[in-house]
């Protein structure tokens, strides 16, 4: 990989404000062709209220024509820190059928890892008090 | 369209001349706000009051070379912004961090027109406290 380094998942450009109910796409990063590891770090800080947040972890195997869920990251009324860690080099015999923020919650895939990133958020119910999620990843 | 010898010249140009620099992104709402940081190297001009001279007054701020003091221009490397995967653009209220002293500055204004031939962007911050 030629820049490896700490990369954010960003919504717009920041981390994801967690506000209304409704999925919120994050931006793709890209540039990661090469990528043998992604150690992926999600930090969710809680204000108020809410019910559920999903965090999905996507990559792309053909530049982002179908994005893959590769992580699915619960949260819910306080504050949490997950972390995970993802391979290239896990082989993965069995065909997989790339899902799109269906991934079983608390799952990972393993062995999937293309050129790019991006976080997906689906936010139930309203949280208020500057609720919001920060996703980081050190990529290798 | 990026000029290839342009934007050798202007990196080599940053490399030799430019300090060490923190861009930071404050995202988030209080107590909420998350940052991330990228450390380069940018140009960083200084435009700052001698304090000798008279200044010249009526001279409106809005009127074309018109200064503030305290302002800086910066000029770093699209590129360099780029591999350390700084989110892009950049946008006002981002900060900028002087290794050297410590200063903190705001953006205020980007320009990624002037330089876009070499691949450049250059900004004007100002400074917070």
């Amino acid at each position: 990989m030629n820049t490896p380094g700490q990369v954010q998942l960003t919504y717009q450009g920041g981390a994801f404000p967690v506000a209304q109910a409704g999925v919120f796409v994050g931006d793709w990063v890209t540039g990661l062709a090469g990528m043998l590891s992604a150690a992926i770090q999600a930090k969710f800080a809680y204000g108020a209220g809410g019910t559920s947040a999903q965090l999905y972890i996507q990559t792309s195997l053909d530049q982002g024509a179908t994005p893959i869920d590769i992580a699915s990251l619960p949260f819910a009324t306080a504050a949490v820190t997950a972390a995970i860690n993802l391979s290239a080099l896990t082989p993965q015999t069995a065909a997989k059928t790339p899902q799109q923020q269906a991934l079983a919650s608390g799952t990972c895939v393993d062995g999937l890892l293309g050129d790019r990133l991006r976080a997906v958020l689906v936010v139930t119910g309203t949280y208020s008090g500057s609720t919001a999620l920060n996703v980081t990843a050190n990529l290798r | 369209m990026i000029d290839p010898s342009a934007q050798a010249f202007t990196a080599a140009g940053i490399e030799r001349s430019g300090v060490v620099v923190t861009f930071q992104r404050v995202s988030g709402f209080a107590p909420n706000t998350f940052i991330f940081s990228a450390d380069l190297k940018a140009i960083v001009s200084m435009d700052r009051d001698d304090g000798q001279e008279v200044g010249q007054t009526g001279y409106g701020s809005r009127k074309p070379g018109a200064i503030t003091q305290d302002s800086r221009d910066v000029i770093v490397m699209a590129s360099a912004l780029s591999a350390a995967r700084f989110p892009l653009p950049l946008r006002k209220h981002d900060r900028v961090i002087l290794a050297l002293t410590g200063e903190k500055f705001s953006i205020i204004h980007v320009n990624p027109y002037k330089r876009a031939l070499a691949g450049a962007i250059e900004l004007t911050i100002v400074g917070v406290s």
